[in-house]
């Protein structure tokens, strides 16, 4: 494997077709130097020769590795990826100024990229100057310029900040200010780089309608972030990436959860989520998927000990995996669990509510539980959850198992996770009454041992 | 954002002139930010060089007591600043360009036409000859006597900014891959100032130095322009050729290298 000169190709264009991006096995290999001579050399040898005979470099690093990916307009992305999985590369790829060193890419529409840094407001020019400044970067007329000002400045709520220098303001209001302008640009093509974390709940909801109020005219946004919270806030559809390839791509939701239990089975085995050395077929959109035993239903597991795993859950006495109540009926979970060894071990179940946008609303646990296991056995375990303690809406389920350690002091007592089924279950709690409305408070009360997060 | 596989130098200049007005701001801004956040603000555009060209003529004049025949003090003055005007341009121009694409990033990341790096690096730096040159002039209105040959200045300084463009474009691009270069200017610039006719004029350089003298493109702009303002006559004909062919001969072939390399510059930035 080589490094060659550039031989894929960007293409812009503006049609009213589908297609908003549309990347085909697009490769970007990094050349790695020792020295300067060998940069040198690259320069000279790429500029004159214009081929990849000469070409000096100590390695290679394949940041982009046969990607393939197309994206409609109007769609909200998200890509989400470890450190070095080649993202950065794919936003600048997107972003102009270099090809590809294979495939092609073609763009339909404006362009504008919001990484990190791209902006670049001055720290001594105010708000007002800056967007100014940025704005005539981008060739607007001044008449332009003044409308979108104005815009700028209702967005920001700064006050006199607006027109102080920036460096007098705090890191989430130059962020708001960076995100006003680069949102006011009106590109058909949106990107945008993890810029949304700093910020409050009512900035990061703001943001969120801006960037709702830009889809819905129809604009794409990709979104490029660690944190799945954002994500899964803004896109419909996610992209994972890995190793400069696509992973998995599709529902955000689906793919969201296989990302997270990659990430937990890292840091089960390496405890570095960020070391490279996994093999790609561990970066596999099947990881954890398992069919329980006993119940069937189908499910994600997630890494524990494991010689003590769920062998079967039925909700409401059913094995579906989708169930619905009525507000104010019982939730029967029943766990049946198998054991590989004989043993006796004291054992806690966690059940985790999440709702659909991602945020973890309830959970529930018992104290624990001594039970005596043996392979040939299943051992059962029920726990029943009133319904009225959660608001109307969907639930989505996940389920571990913990073995306690003999310590019987309450303070230090340790906890080995055995199993975890992760996001495989949902409930949907309806309300007899109202039928369409979702009235109901949105309170949860304690129940059991259960703690309700906030 | 139009990405042209087969970038020829032709619509790299067609490139500059459709985009002349987004140059032309970005080097606005540049200035701008420049000098934000000082008390005096633009303030600095004309007294930075105005404090330079009163310090070396006092030094020139009143210390070293250089004295050129034909030339009254005042005129003498005048020469200096004529020479150095473009010779603080020419040297912040070059300074600016080493290291400019590693400092550009963020530009060079994005939707603006990455040619204009170094352009617009070149053309911040040349706001110095701007101003000078409008301090010039008015000090020819002074203490000597100006003529026509004034109105032909904007011609010499558009052939040193071409030059300098393409030079610079040489710099911003070794600079990448030879860090060395960022170093090697500072001493350029110096040597640069002694050689150039500056302090002294060529007529007072000894023969077997004037090697010295024709090997530095920078000569070629210096001598043009204090001719129009002090000698109130064109420069001689082969100074004008080889100044003017110097500017296109760099002006295109950094155009024409920038465009070969610059599919590659990304894995060197």
């Amino acid at each position: 494997m080589s490094v060659t000169l550039s031989s894929g190709s960007i293409t812009a264009t503006r049609n009213a077709g589908d297609i908003a991006i549309s990347f085909e096995e697009i490769c970007k290999y990094y050349p790695v130097f020792k020295n300067s001579r060998q940069k040198l050399a690259y320069l000279l040898n790429g500029a004159f020769k214009g081929q990849a005979a000469g070409l000096q470099y100590t390695g290679i690093v394949k940041a982009l590795d046969g990607l393939t990916v197309s994206i409609h307009k109007g769609e909200r992305v998200g890509i989400i990826g470890r450190n070095g999985a080649g993202k950065s590369t794919l936003l600048k790829l997107l972003a102009g100024g270099f090809p590809p060193t294979s495939g092609k890419i073609i763009i339909n529409g404006e362009t504008y990229s919001l990484l990190p840094g791209t902006v670049g407001f001055s720290p001594e020019l105010s708000v007002e100057e800056n967007a100014s400044a940025y704005l005539l970067q981008f060739g607007f007329s001044d008449d332009e310029i003044v409308d979108k000002i104005k815009d700028i400045e209702d967005f920001v709520e700064l006050g006199k900040f607006f027109r102080q220098p920036m460096k007098n303001l705090s890191l989430g209001m130059r962020v708001r200010s960076e995100f006003a302008a680069a949102t006011s640009l009106n590109s058909d093509i949106l990107i945008i780089d993890e810029v949304l974390g700093a910020g409050d709940i009512y900035w990061a909801q703001k943001c969120a309608d801006r960037m709702q109020d830009l889809c819905a005219q129809g604009r794409t946004l990709l979104l490029v972030s660690h944190s799945l919270d954002q994500v899964m806030k803004f896109c419909d559809r996610c992209i994972w990436i890995d190793q400069g390839k696509v992973v998995m791509d599709g529902d955000t939701f689906e793919i969201s959860k296989r990302y997270e239990g990659f990430l937990e089975t890292l840091s089960w085995h390496t405890g570095d989520a960020d070391d490279k050395q996994v093999p790609l077929d561990q970066v596999a959109p099947d990881l954890g998927n398992v069919t329980l035993k006993e119940s069937g239903q189908k499910v994600v597991r997630w890494p524990g000990i494991g010689d003590l795993e769920f062998s079967g859950v039925w909700i409401n006495s059913s094995t579906v995996t989708q169930s619905t109540v009525l507000r104010g009926d019982t939730i029967e979970i029943r766990l049946q669990t198998r054991s590989s060894v004989v043993k006796s071990a004291r054992l806690r179940y966690l059940i985790n509510f999440w709702s659909e946008s991602g945020k973890r609303v309830a959970t529930s646990e018992n104290n624990s539980e001594s039970a005596n296991l043996c392979p040939s056995t299943s051992h059962t375990f029920s726990v029943t959850i009133d319904s009225s303690q959660l608001s109307v809406g969907s639930y989505i389920l996940s389920i571990s198992l913990f073995e306690l350690s003999d310590n019987e002091s309450a303070q230090n007592e340790q906890s080995t996770r055995q199993d975890l089924l992760y996001k495989s279950f949902e409930i949907s709690v309806e309300d007899l009454n109202s039928n369409s409305s979702n009235q109901s408070p949105k309170f949860y009360t304690e129940f059991n041992s259960t703690k309700i997060l906030d | 954002m139009a990405h042209n596989e087969k970038a020829s130098i032709s619509n790299a200049i067609s490139l500059i002139w459709n985009q002349k007005k987004l140059l032309f701001n970005t080097v606005k801004a540049d200035v701008r930010n420049q000098y934000a956040g000082t008390a005096l603000g633009m303030i600095w555009v004309v007294l930075g060089p105005l404090t330079l060209l009163t310090l070396y003529s006092v030094i020139y004049a009143l210390i070293f007591r250089v004295r050129v025949p034909n030339y009254t003090v005042e005129e003498y003055i005048l020469n200096v600043f004529s020479g150095l005007v473009p010779f603080l341009a020419f040297s912040q121009a070059l300074a600016n360009s080493a290291g400019v694409m590693r400092r550009d990033q963020k530009l060079f990341f994005s939707s603006y036409p990455n040619l204009f790096i170094p352009i617009k690096t070149v053309l911040v730096s040349y706001v110095v000859l701007f101003v000078g040159v409008i301090l010039v002039i008015i000090g020819d209105f002074a203490v000597s006597t100006p003529s026509w040959t004034l109105f032909l200045l904007p011609v010499v300084a558009f052939f040193q900014i071409l030059f300098s463009i393409g030079l610079g474009m040489f710099v911003a691009l070794f600079s990448l891959v030879l860090k060395d270069i960022e170093v090697f200017v500072q001493y350029v610039t110096i040597a640069l100032l002694v050689i150039t006719p500056i302090a002294y004029t060529p007529e007072m350089i000894p023969s077997g130095l004037k090697t010295l003298l024709y090997g530095n493109p920078l000569f070629y702009y210096v001598y043009a322009s204090q001719h129009l303002i002090l000698l109130n006559s064109l420069p001689p004909m082969e100074i004008t050729i080889i100044g003017i062919t110097l500017a296109l001969v760099m002006f295109l072939g950094g155009l024409w290298f920038y465009n070969k390399a610059h599919r590659i510059l990304n894995d060197l930035v």
